[in-house]
């Protein structure tokens, strides 16, 4: 009778524990697989930024010509939009890219709606991209 | 009836300790798990702030490249993953150059720092890991 008892709270407490271990694992791999996604689209997206303007193709004295180079480059980064998502951990996931201009630089936002917000931004200026003429 | 008391008696005696033996393996290894479990998880927090970090230091030096192309001064970038500044910057405004961004301490946080490199056409590079 004891011994039964015993079992069946040893038993409980195991189940409990794998259950939140199991739990915790899948949070961490979900996590994981989230920011490979980020970092790839990221990448992604520096790529298409590079290949649409041709290195010291603007002169960058000059404003008008450099807005007209933000706009086509955030034309450009709209109409890439997201890469497919293929990891099954991330299939229910909500994955929202936003894409614009901040001041004089380009925004590229990735936001995830769970486990938590999750957020990453990076900023691109026609300058670090290299595309000033000399 | 007394042929089945001695029976029974040593497999009570015996069933006892081999419940306690098992429920300590069961427990033992489930809280082994989730430590596991947990020290993954701190892993990807660590790597998801890593990657916070590399945004935000990407993010000051795009603004210290554009402002040193304006000829304009760099102040500090006040950034989701905390303060930059620029501490040096070696060569032309307009490339080839090196440059070092630090983040500046904030209470809980390593002070930390990044070299980038602008070459002679102007691209930004990041030179340190």
């Amino acid at each position: 009778m004891v011994s039964g008892a015993l079992l069946a709270i040893f038993c409980c407490t195991s189940l409990q524990v794998l259950g939140s271990a199991n739990g915790l694992a899948l949070q961490s791999q979900k996590q994981l697989a989230l920011l490979a996604w980020m970092e790839r689209q990221l990448q992604r997206d520096e790529g298409v930024l590079r290949s649409f303007i041709p290195i010291a193709s603007v002169n960058c004295q000059d404003s008008n010509s450099l807005q007209q180079k933000r706009q086509q480059l955030l034309i450009q980064l709209q109409v890439a939009g997201l890469l497919p998502n293929k990891d099954p951990l991330l299939v229910n996931e909500q994955l929202q890219r936003q894409v614009e201009l901040r001041g004089d630089q380009l925004l590229i936002g990735l936001i995830s709606g769970s486990p938590q917000h999750q957020r990453r931004e990076r900023l691109y200026s026609l300058e670090g991209l290299g595309v000033c003429a000399p | 009836m007394l042929k089945q008391k001695l029976c029974n008696s040593p497999v009570n005696g015996f069933a006892l300790p081999l419940v306690l033996i098992m429920g300590a393996l069961l427990l033992g290894s489930g809280v082994s798990l989730q430590s596991m479990a947990m020290q993954s998880r701190a892993r990807g927090a660590m790597l998801w702030q890593e990657g916070l970090l590399n945004d935000g230091f990407h993010n000051a030096a795009m603004v210290f490249v554009a402002a040193a192309r304006r000829g304009e001064s760099s102040p500090d970038q006040d950034l989701g993953a905390g303060s930059f500044r620029l501490i040096q910057w070696q060569g032309s405004p307009t490339g080839p150059a090196q440059f070092s961004v630090q983040r500046l301490a904030d209470p809980g946080r390593l002070l930390r720092s990044r070299s980038f490199q602008l070459s002679s056409d102007g691209r930004l590079q990041r030179v340190s890991p």
